[in-house]
């Protein structure tokens, strides 16, 4: 077991939620209601939503961030600020690439909830940016969210699977990602990343992430 | 092809079944598919590329490509079950593999020892605990009776959203 495995959390555990209640409220009359869980789909999260119509899209996000795209091609001989815009443009793109591939709906989907849950922490901006871009078309108006974002570098509170157990309550297993690199990041940053959502509400919570609650604009 | 009555020799077909209707007699019952009614089990030394259908419950501990459909029955893919087919049934548990859309007209189980990859539509829809699902889940408790179809699931967003 390296460092990192044994920072991280090893047993599941619950968790209050204080800003997840409000959400699912304003959804309660939503049917079908389209969910996507950016994670993968655990016990708890199936069996609270099972109860009611709904479509649960868990896109595993974890397994396509695990490694960055690599960027072939060959070194371009212009000026050394040129090559390093375009090395990030054609990064950008490699990362469009591979969500269209991970969020590979059908072209109607609207999502009434995302889940991002901690997935920000693991994408760098460009990862994040691309992310948003790629998701943005299957957002409506109405589409709210729940992220979790981490402010500061700390082991503890990486590689974890989340999922709803109750209104208020989360639950966190285990993650199966230790060797995911983490990008803490101030909220402001973070929200300006967000194509499509806003930040409506924010708890910083006892074990140092920033709950929060999103929705669209 | 299913090695049902283990005295007789059944010949194992290993490829180009192009329809299969489960007739056999009872055998040693799937712990899976435990209600009434014949059941049968497709052993894990079996290769089937075709179409699988019946009037019994079914165990896949063997290779499948094709389509399985059970409507009316129970089915059960076993931790040696390698099935890449859609597999429709009345209920479905899932231990091995799938690659496929599964429907489950009244429940679908998935364990944790399970990989697939494929659409659910189901009204019941149990995931173990310890198990990781990666893919979409459609769920209608009202269609109990299997209302929901693959051809309804792909064509998107329902027209009777209420908000």
């Amino acid at each position: 077991m390296n460092l990192a495995e044994q920072l991280t959390v090893t047993v599941t555990e619950t968790l209050p939620s204080r800003l997840m209640p409000d959400i699912l409220h304003r959804l309660a009359d939503v049917s079908p209601l389209m969910v996507l869980d950016v994670g993968f789909g655990v016990h708890e999260t199936v069996a609270h939503f099972g109860n009611r119509r709904c479509k649960l899209h868990f896109c595993g996000l974890p397994d396509a961030v695990a490694s960055p795209p690599v960027i072939a091609g060959p070194a371009r001989k212009t000026g050394k600020i040129i090559d390093e815009s375009a090395r990030q443009e054609e990064l950008l793109d490699a990362w469009r690439e591979r969500f269209r591939q991970a969020l590979n709906f059908s072209a109607e989907t609207q999502f009434d909830l995302c889940l991002f849950w901690d997935s920000f922490n693991y994408m760098d901006d460009l990862a994040l940016k691309a992310f948003f871009e790629v998701l943005h078309p299957f957002i409506r108006k109405e589409t709210l969210g729940h992220g979790l974002i981490q402010l500061k570098d700390d082991r503890q509170v990486t590689n974890r699977e989340y999922g709803i157990q109750a209104q208020d309550q989360l639950v966190m297993h285990p993650g199966r990602h230790a060797s995911l690199v983490s990008h803490p990041r101030p909220q402001a940053r973070v929200a300006s990343m967000l194509k499509g959502f806003a930040v409506s509400h924010g708890v910083l919570r006892r074990d140092g992430l920033l709950e929060v609650s999103l929705k669209s604009v | 092809m299913f090695d049902r009555n283990k005295d007789k020799q059944d010949k194992p077909e290993t490829s180009a079944a192009p329809a299969v209707e489960s007739s056999y007699s009872s055998a040693p019952r799937p712990a899976a598919a435990a209600s009434s009614g014949k059941s049968a089990t497709l052993g894990a030394t079996i290769k089937v590329k075709g179409d699988i259908s019946g009037d019994e419950n079914l165990l896949i501990e063997g290779q499948v490509e094709g389509t399985v459909n059970l409507a009316s029955h129970e089915l059960s893919i076993g931790k040696s079950g390698k099935v890449h087919a859609d597999v429709t049934a009345k209920v479905i548990r899932i231990d091995g593999e799938v690659h496929g859309d599964i429907t489950g007209k009244e429940k679908v189980f998935v364990s944790s020892t399970s990989t697939i990859k494929g659409n659910i539509i189901t009204p019941k829809m149990t995931l173990e605990e310890g198990a990781r699902f990666k893919g979409t889940i459609d769920i209608d408790p009202s269609h109990a009776n299997g209302g929901a179809s693959v051809a309804s699931f792909k064509s998107g967003n329902p027209t009777d959203k209420t908000s």
